[in-house]
């Protein structure tokens, strides 16, 4: 049953009016209203600092994001069609999936330097097992009915990548997709707090050395808009379009 | 064109065979015993059969599996596309079929009996020496059975040097478009029976012989 329209916008108002409430209630610094908020968000704008930050940070989860979703499907398939290769990976991916971001962080820092590489390597060193997992799961439901078809038919290399597999694939690499895209976010704030001195994470911390947390609650809501509009701009629309031959099928059956 | 020298094979015993062009082979034998299996050999998909089965070469084999196996996210004229069927020859093989109208449909959206037609269509593009048909009547009702059997002898028709191998259950459909007959039993199966059919043998008195075989 689906819920009627207007039950998504019941909690999060509430929520701002709570808040809105016991920030006036309160009078406190510690605990900026929304208007101070929406303020400081304002100036920062203004003076086109967020914009660099945001611009730094998002370059960032770009390029770790690719290299991740790029090097995890590569492993991921290779050990959902290989016995041998899942099992020569296999341990070290239950080993680096529950690494703790964190150390690998530090990790990497002492032994590179609080360099940009180091940066981003921490985070796709953190990002491909999931990847790789998801993955590996799509590859093993590969159909192989139409495997043989493809044989039979002596389709190309790339006919059997493009035609055949990505479109099986297709929903796991979306799911890696969102996942990898919330998991590194997160994760290049921490890398950035760590050991940047430019980007949302390092301006996050900042603020909070001066205990400024109208600031950190303003990068905050800009850095959820953003994400937002991404998955809103991109990621619905490219899903919508690839699994539009999901619903014939569903309509006729 | 294709030459059967077949033992060791874990379903599959020792069966010693050969086709020839124009041959029109019915293949019968109870379930599971390893009729797909064999088809799947001849076509090449069945490693432990590497060697014992020798194609002609560059022969093409068309294959019509029991399902359609068409890619369901492409449009049947794409699927045919795909096997390297020019657009025209497309039309042309769609209209043979009966599936003039269907050619920008997803295969989901056509029935099992179109879905088929749809899967013969592409296997007939590659213009196959060899055209392998695993019960291509197979859940479909008496009426599409009959159309689909009238449309595959027509085809054989036009095709005189085409080879053909149908695994089939109903000694009918051997009486129709055979000209001979093979017939699998026993674990590991074996071809017990690789007989060519005169124009007086009957579906009566294939079945006939069938029985007397145990079947």
């Amino acid at each position: 049953m689906k819920p009627p329209r207007w039950a998504y916008w019941i909690m999060l108002p509430l929520a701002v009016a709570l808040w809105a409430a016991i920030a006036a209630l309160l009078e406190t610094p510690l605990l900026p209203t929304p208007s101070a908020v929406l303020g400081a968000l304002w100036q920062s704008l203004q003076s086109g600092e967020l914009q660099q930050h945001l611009g730094v940070t998002l370059r960032r989860v770009l390029i770790s994001f690719v290299l991740a979703m790029l090097l995890g499907a590569l492993l991921g398939v290779w050990m959902g069609r290989s016995a041998l290769a899942n099992a020569l990976f296999d341990p070290l991916l239950v080993l680096f999936l529950n690494l703790p971001a964190l150390v690998t962080i530090i990790l990497l820092y002492v032994w590179f330097g609080l360099v940009e590489a180091a940066a981003v390597l921490a985070v796709v060193i953190n990002k491909v097992p999931n990847v790789a997992v998801t993955l590996r799961e799509g590859a093993r439901s590969l159909d192989p009915r139409l495997e043989q078809m493809a044989q039979v038919y002596a389709f190309s290399r790339w006919q059997r990548l493009a035609d055949v597999w990505l479109p099986q694939l297709f929903p796991y690499l979306m799911a890696a997709t969102r996942g990898g895209l919330a998991l590194i976010w997160k994760i290049v704030l921490v890398v950035e707090l760590l050991g940047r001195s430019d980007g949302i994470g390092f301006q996050l911390h900042m603020a909070f050395q001066v205990f400024d947390v109208a600031s950190i609650l303003a990068y905050s809501l800009a850095f959820i808009a953003v994400v937002q509009a991404i998955e809103l701009a991109l990621l619905q629309p490219l899903e919508r379009r690839a699994s539009r031959w999901r619903d014939v099928g569903a309509q006729h059956a | 064109m294709l030459e059967l020298r077949i033992g060791g094979h874990p379903i599959l015993g020792a069966i010693d065979a050969r086709v020839a062009e124009g041959d029109r082979i019915c293949l019968l034998g109870p379930s599971g015993v390893g009729k797909t299996t064999l088809l799947n050999g001849i076509a090449g998909l069945d490693r432990r059969l590497n060697g014992m089965i020798r194609r002609r070469a560059e022969l093409r084999v068309g294959y019509l599996f029991q399902e359609h196996r068409l890619l369901p996210w492409r449009t049947v004229r794409q699927n045919l596309a795909m096997v390297g069927a020019r657009n025209d020859e497309i039309d042309r093989l769609l209209a043979q079929v009966g599936l003039a109208d269907a050619a920008e449909a997803l295969p989901d959206q056509l029935s099992l009996g179109m879905a088929r037609r749809a899967a013969l269509a592409r296997s007939l593009a590659i213009k196959p020496d060899l055209l392998l048909l695993d019960e291509p009547f197979a859940s479909l009702d008496p009426d599409r059975a009959a159309e689909l059997r009238g449309l595959i002898t027509r085809l054989l028709d036009a095709h005189p040097r085409m080879a053909m191998i149908c695994v089939t259950h109903d000694a009918r459909d051997a009486d129709d478009l055979a000209n001979r007959l093979w017939y699998l039993d026993g674990t590991p199966a074996e071809l017990h029976w690789d007989q060519p059919l005169s124009a007086r043998t009957s579906a009566s008195r294939i079945s006939e012989r069938l029985r007397r075989l145990n079947v």
